[in-house]
């Protein structure tokens, strides 16, 4: 008689359970639901027609065509495809580990205690505030050749160079736009800098360790993470420059500052190449995954996660 | 499982839906009302300031002429060619639209109808009514588009520093020597790297090279034969002594990089413009400059047409045609020409005395210059291919490079050369 009992209620218990599930589930599609519906009909949707187009000749106006892999075939035989490839690398190559080095930097030394840091933290982030587009015209100003950077130059007695008129240098002039933005990576650190365990430093002054020590030993593994993710979004976001050479240089001169995403954009309005431009944002998807995946399979080595037991 | 599979298949047959439908969308360009009276639209691009000094006047004169058609702008600020050409794939093309030197470009994927048959029924001389700048826009031998702003260069010049120097003012006749020898004597030179004053401001920018390169005989491209033509013996030559007149005369690179006017700031004697830096120049105070057609035998020309589109039905086809023939008329023309914005393609008004002899802001210039220069239009087989946007950046990026002194002229025309025939041969 009791087992039964027993039974019927383990079943009612678990009809529940199974209910409750469904309605778990019910209102996790729910809740999830804006996000989907926004990411299959603004990107899924045109992603997988881009992959499409990339294999045609469309030109936005006339009946496309299909062409195989012509597309892709021709991009590695475009020259100014091929500098952009160049440039794009070599910009992100530079960037972003100066980026992530100097944030690191500041944000530690932000993260003193002293009287007024709150005035030098603000300070170092304003110019991540602001926008791009200001911020490009401003170092179009900057970097002119009777700019504020020569001038400034010019009272330590060296010449500067014509940054934006030079093949050879053009693409630093990138570098330090991103260099001063440098705010927006250094706040993500700072506050994970700020929020690791006091008693960690303590017990390690105790045991005699030095400040080198302890930032190696406790400050950098505590906020792994963090870095770990500014690589990745700095690693894609470099690659994927644009507005900054839109604005600045065209690409120029003679396409020594051109990259990946202006000249596709190029291609693809002023040109009418949707096909190819297509195509190239796909070779840049491929890019970008290999390189987040490389990044991604080296984190366990250097990233350290708290619920981790090592 | 069941379940997450159907909520799972339901929303992606709504998301796929939606993207299909709501994120496309789609409906064909139809306004005409019941009355008989036609609603066009009409897209052009600049600012409100563009639309009250070239095209306001002008439409309100139209509609007043044609009750039964009525005009509703767009005017697009930036980016027009993305949004004429995504207009064009959305099928929502506007019935009328301005092109330039992209118009090629678009007629070669068919996005305009063929005026030929409409100029013919209302018995046009295009050539005559708007001489040669009107083969910008013809495709294929047909026309395409109806010449609206004339557009072609202009020189002018400081007043002052021509008496200063004891100099001739420039004149109808000037070739591009008397341009180079002119620009030299008005050079003087200054204690840092900026001069004192320049001869003239010219760049990589085709109303100044262009004009000098056609007048040796020269060209880009030959639209016909589809072959690049930049290297010739002709051109290494003009191109030699233009990179000898930037260098002695001109404001190099380095110091225009600031934007600062420099000829409205009396510091350059002669600039290759067009007519809208007329009226800025005016109400400068202490500014005394006139005008003279571009030197040589030919000038390079930036005007702009009005398109009627494929997508638009008979009726509004026929009411488009109605307008852009009114935007091109005499009476619409002068219209045009009293604003002084830009200059208006039509050579008869150019030619009368109503546009000739205005008054602006009470003085008067040599007006008579740009009907001469418009007469000088020639129109390269750049501008006759689709190949135009790609062929033009990279041209100016090679003679950037040779007027920075990276490159001698002969380099770059070799390099050119083989550049612009693999661009044309994309076309």
């Amino acid at each position: 008689m009791e087992a039964t009992e027993r039974k019927t209620m383990d079943e009612r218990n678990t009809s529940m359970a199974k209910k409750r599930e469904r309605m778990n589930r019910n209102w996790f599609f729910f809740f999830i639901s804006p996000w989907l519906i926004g990411f299959l009909c603004l990107t899924a949707g045109p992603m997988i027609f881009s992959f499409f187009m990339s294999f045609t000749n469309w030109d936005l106006m006339t009946q496309m065509k299909f062409i195989g892999i012509q597309n892709y075939v021709n991009l590695f035989k475009d020259p100014i495809f091929l500098t952009s490839m160049k440039n794009t690398f070599l910009y992100a190559a530079i960037s972003v580990p100066l980026n992530l080095l100097l944030s690191l930097g500041m944000a530690y030394l932000l993260s003193f205690h002293l009287k007024g840091m709150r005035f030098f933290r603000t300070l170092y982030y304003l110019p991540a505030i602001v926008p791009a587009v200001a911020s490009t015209i401003l170092f179009t100003n900057i970097l002119a050749t009777n700019g504020l950077l020569n001038k400034a130059l010019s009272f330590i007695g060296i010449q500067g160079p014509s940054w934006l008129l030079n093949k050879n240098i053009v693409l630093l002039s990138f570098v330090f736009l991103a260099v001063w933005g440098v705010g927006a990576t250094m706040v993500l650190l700072l506050s994970s800098i700020n929020s690791i365990d006091d008693a960690m430093y303590e017990s390690a002054t105790l045991d005699g360790a030095t400040r080198m020590q302890m930032f190696v030993h406790i400050t950098l593994p505590q906020i792994s993470p963090v870095i770990f993710f500014n690589l990745i979004t700095g690693i894609i976001g470099s690659l994927q420059t644009f507005t900054q050479v839109y604005l600045m240089t065209k690409g120029g001169p003679d396409n020594a500052s051109q990259m990946i995403v202006p000249y596709l954009y190029t291609n693809a309005f002023s040109y009418y190449r949707m096909g190819y431009a297509s195509a190239m944002a796909w070779v840049l998807f491929f890019v970008i995954l290999i390189l987040s995946v490389i990044v991604l399979k080296s984190s366990s080595a250097w990233v350290f996660y708290e619920q981790e037991v090592k | 499982m069941k379940g997450w599979k159907k909520i799972g298949l339901t929303l992606m047959v709504t998301a796929t839906a939606l993207t299909l439908t709501a994120c496309g969308g789609g409906s064909s360009n139809t306004s005409g009302e019941s009355n008989g009276k036609v609603t066009i639209q009409f897209m052009h691009w600049g600012g409100t300031d563009t639309y009250k000094g070239d095209y306001q006047k002008r439409i309100e004169a139209f509609e007043k002429a044609n009750p039964k058609i009525k005009v509703k702008t767009i005017t697009v600020g930036d980016n027009y060619d993305t949004k004429l050409q995504t207009m064009i794939a959305g099928n929502k093309a506007p019935d009328v639209a301005q092109v330039a030197e992209n118009g090629t470009g678009f007629a070669s994927k068919n996005a305009f109808i063929d005026l030929d048959p409409y100029i013919k029924k209302d018995n046009l001389d295009m050539v005559k009514t708007y001489g040669n700048a009107s083969a910008l826009y013809k495709w294929k031998g047909k026309f395409f588009g109806m010449p609206d702003r004339g557009g072609s260069g202009i020189l002018i010049y400081n007043k002052k520093i021509f008496d200063k120097a004891g100099l001739a003012y420039p004149n109808d006749k000037w070739t591009m020597e008397d341009f180079y020898k002119a620009a030299k004597k008005l050079t003087i030179d200054g204690t840092g790297k900026e001069k004192k004053q320049y001869g003239t401001q010219v760049a990589d920018y085709v109303l100044g090279w262009g004009g000098a390169m056609m007048s040796n005989g020269g060209s880009v491209i030959n639209a016909a034969t589809k072959k690049a033509t930049i290297n010739s013996p002709e051109n290494v030559k003009t191109f030699e002594e233009y990179n000898k007149n930037f260098k002695e005369s001109s404001i190099p690179y380095q110091v225009s990089e600031d934007k600062v006017n420099r000829f409205q700031g009396g510091k350059v004697a002669m600039i290759l413009d067009g007519m809208w830096q007329i009226q800025p120049s005016m109400k400068l105070k202490g500014m005394e400059f006139d005008i003279a057609p571009m030197p040589g035998k030919y000038t390079w020309s930036t005007g702009s047409a009005l398109t009627i589109s494929r997508q638009s039905d008979k009726a509004h086809q026929d009411a488009a045609w109605k307008f852009i023939k009114y935007m091109g008329s005499y009476k619409a023309q002068q219209i045009l020409g009293k604003n002084l914005m830009d200059c208006p393609a039509n050579l008869q008004v150019l030619d009368s005395k109503e546009f000739q002899n205005q008054k602006i802001m009470g003085k008067t210039v040599n007006m008579e210059a740009i009907a001469e220069n418009q007469r000088k239009v020639k129109i390269d087989g750049m501008l006759k291919g689709p190949w135009y946007a790609e062929a033009m950046t990279e041209t100016s990026n090679q003679l950037k490079e040779m007027l920075l002194g990276h490159q001698t002229p002969a380099a770059t025309l070799k390099s050119l050369q083989s550049k612009l025939q693999t661009i044309v041969n994309k076309y």
